[in-house]
C-alpha cells in the first residue's frame, strides 16, 4: 500500500520500561519488527499488551529506554508519525443519537492524513468509498453510526484504519465484546486484508481460540516482561499456553480456546 | 420615530445582539450538547458571572472579570478530567461549586447598590452598547470561521474524540479551543440573556437540532438557525406585551425544543441501538 522505502525494522524498542504510578506495565522490553510481518501479542489481562501498543504510536509516555517507529521516536505531539500508525481499538458503545454517518466515520482516518485545516478532497471521498465496499459495508454507508451493531462498527473501524492509507496496523482487542459469528467475519476480514496490503501488523490478544492463521510471530507478555517469542509452532504448546496463564486458570478458561484455535496447538 | 425597515431604530441594537448570541451560542452549544457536556456549560455560564462580580467589585467593566474568570474555569475543568485522576463530573461540579461559593462573597463585598450586579442575573438586551454588538460580531464571526475552517477536526473530536487521537488529530488543542470559545460565548452574551439564562440559549437550540438530524452539518445550521429565531421572537414577544427580553428569549427556545422533540424522528429509533 505504502511504496516509501521503509527501514527493514519499522518497528524498534531497546529496554523500554513503563510505571503507572508505582506499578510497572512495562519491563525493560526490547523488541523488533520487520516490515510487512503479522505479530500477535499474547498475554493475560494487565500484562501490557496495550500499553506496548500505546507506546509504539506515542500514546503512553516510557520512563526509559528508546523508541523508534518508521525512524521516528513516538510522543504525543507526533502526530506526523501517528497519521502513519493505524490503530483498532475494542468496539465500545456510544450514544445512538451520535451526528455521525458510517461515510463520516471512515474520513475520519482521511482527517489527520490529510491535514489541520485542510478539506477532504474528492479523491479522499473516493477511497472512503473504496474502504467501505472492501469490507462490505457499503449498504450501510449512510447510517448513523450509533444504529450498527458491534460487528458493523467494527468494521467501520478496519475501514477508517484502511483509509488512512499506514503501513502499520495495531489492534487492541478488535474482536472483544462481539458476538462469535461476528468474531469470525472480523478475523477473516482481518487477515484477507493484512495479506492484501501487505501491514506491518500487531494483534494483541488474551484468547488463543482469536489467534489469526496469517500470524507468523508470536510474541508471549507476562507481568510486562517479554516471557516468549517465537514462531505459532513453537509456542501454541498447551504446557506453555499453561504456564503462561497461570496452571489452572489456564485450564478452566484456555482449554477450550486452544481446543478452537487455527492453529495446531500440540 | 426613525425607523429602518419599518422597525424602531433603537430596536436594531437588541436585533442585532440576538442575531450575533444566537449564533454564538448555538454553535458552542453544539459542542456542549454532542459532547454530553451539559454540566460544564452551567460550570462556565457561572464563572462568567463570578468574574463579572468580581469585576464589579474591583471597579473593572464586567466583560473583563466574565471573561478571565470562565477561561480560569474551562483551563481547570478540561485537564482535570482528562488527567483522568477525577470524573469529569466531579471536577466539573468542584469547580461550578467555588465559583458560585466567590459569586455569592463577591455580591456580599460590591460596595452600595447591587442592582447592576444583580442585573447581571437575568441580562438587558435592550441596554447592549455598540461596541457590545462589536464584540457579539467578533466572537461569532471567529466561531464561524473556527468551525468553518476546522469542521473535519471538529467533527473527528466531537463524534469519536479518542479515535480522533488515533488518525493524528490533535484533538486536545481542538477540545480545548472549542472550551475557550465556550468560556468566551458566555461572557460575552452575560448581559444580552443574563447569567442565569445564557444556559439555556447555549443547551435548547443545539438540542432542538440534535433531536431532528444524524448530520453534524445540518445539526450546526439548525442549531444557528434556531438560535437566531428564540432571539428575535423571544425581542419581538417582550417589546409587544413588556416582558423580561432574557425571559422570553429562553421560553422561545424551549417552545422549539418541544416541538423538535415532538416531531423528532429519533424518537422511534430509541432502544433500537446495538451498542
Amino acid at each position: 500500500m505504502n511504496t516509501e522505502k521503509q527501514p527493514e525494522h519499522i518497528i524498534e524498542l531497546n529496554n523500554v520500561s513503563v510505571f503507572y504510578n508505582r506499578h510497572q506495565a512495562l519491563d525493560r522490553i526490547s523488541l523488533t519488527f520487520r516490515q510487512g510481518e503479522f505479530t500477535v501479542i499474547l498475554g493475560p489481562n494487565g500484562s501490557g499488551k496495550t500499553t506496548l501498543l500505546k507506546v509504539i504510536c506515542g500514546l503512553c509516555k516510557f520512563q526509559s529506554g528508546f523508541v523508534r517507529v518508521l525512524g521516528q521516536t513516538p510522543t504525543p505531539f507526533n502526530f506526523l508519525l501517528r497519521r502513519k500508525i493505524a490503530y483498532i481499538a475494542q468496539v465500545e458503545s456510544i450514544d445512538p443519537k451520535l451526528p455521525i454517518t458510517v461515510r463520516e466515520s471512515v474520513a475520519t482516518g482521511r482527517a489527520g492524513v490529510r491535514g489541520l485545516g485542510k478539506p477532504l478532497t474528492k479523491a479522499d471521498w473516493e477511497l472512503v468509498d473504496t474502504m467501505i465496499e472492501q469490507v462490505g459495508i457499503s449498504h450501510l454507508s449512510s447510517k448513523p453510526i450509533g444504529h450498527l451493531s458491534g460487528g458493523e462498527r467494527q468494521k467501520t473501524s478496519i475501514a477508517r484504519a484502511l483509509a488512512q492509507q499506514a503501513p502499520i496496523l495495531l489492534l487492541d482487542e478488535p474482536t472483544a465484546s462481539i458476538d462469535p459469528n461476528a468474531q469470525k467475519d472480523i478475523l477473516k476480514l482481518i487477515e484477507y486484508l493484512a495479506e492484501l496490503n501487505q501491514f506491518t501488523t500487531l494483534y494483541v490478544t488474551h484468547e488463543v481460540s482469536m489467534i489469526p492463521n496469517r500470524c507468523e510471530r508470536i510474541i508471549m507478555l507476562q507481568n510486562g516482561k517479554v516471557w516468549a517469542d517465537g514462531s505459532p509452532e513453537e509456542l501454541l504448546t498447551e504446557e506453555k499456553l499453561k504456564e503462561l496463564y497461570g496452571g489452572n486458570g489456564f485450564c478452566c478458561s484456555g482449554k477450550f480456546a486452544v481446543q478452537h484455535t487455527h492453529h495446531q496447538v500440540k | 420615530m426613525n425607523e429602518i425597515l419599518w422597525i424602531p431604530e433603537y430596536l436594531w441594537t437588541p436585533i442585532l445582539a440576538g442575531l450575533f448570541s444566537g449564533i454564538a451560542c448555538s454553535i458552542v452549544g453544539v459542542f456542549i450538547v454532542t459532547m454530553h457536556l451539559s454540566f460544564l456549560g452551567i460550570c462556565i455560564a457561572h464563572s462568567a458571572f463570578t468574574g463579572a462580580l468580581f469585576s464589579l467589585w474591583v471597579g473593572l467593566p464586567p466583560l473583563f472579570g466574565a471573561v478571565l474568570f470562565s477561561l480560569i474555569a474551562s483551563a481547570i475543568v478540561g485537564p482535570l478530567a482528562d488527567r483522568g485522576e477525577l470524573s469529569p463530573d466531579t471536577s466539573t461540579g468542584i469547580v461550578f461549586s467555588t465559583m458560585l461559593g466567590l459569586a455569592f462573597l463577591f455580591l456580599g463585598l460590591i460596595p452600595g447598590s447591587k442592582a447592576s450586579a444583580l442585573s447581571l442575573f437575568w441580562g438587558n438586551i435592550l441596554t447592549v452598547t455598540k461596541l457590545d454588538i462589536f464584540i457579539l460580531a467578533g466572537i461569532a464571526l471567529f466561531l464561524l470561521l473556527f468551525f468553518s475552517i476546522f469542521f473535519k477536526e471538529i467533527h473527528a473530536v466531537l463524534c469519536h474524540r479518542q479515535i480522533a487521537v488515533y488518525v493524528g488529530i490533535p484533538s486536545a488543542l481542538i477540545y480545548y479551543l472549542l472550551l475557550i470559545a465556550t468560556g468566551l460565548t458566555i461572557s460575552v452574551s452575560l448581559q444580552t440573556v443574563g447569567g442565569l439564562l445564557i444556559y439555556c440559549l447555549l443547551l435548547n437550540p443545539a438540542a432542538s437540532a440534535h433531536q431532528i438530524t444524524y448530520s453534524f452539518k445540518t445539526m450546526l445550521v439548525l442549531s444557528v438557525l434556531f438560535g437566531i429565531i428564540s432571539c428575535w421572537v423571544g425581542i419581538a414577544i417582550s417589546y409587544k406585551y413588556n416582558l423580561p427580553t432574557g425571559a422570553t428569549i429562553i421560553l422561545v427556545s424551549s417552545f422549539i425544543f418541544i416541538l423538535c422533540t415532538l416531531f423528532s424522528p429519533k424518537r422511534k429509533m430509541k432502544g433500537t441501538s446495538h451498542a
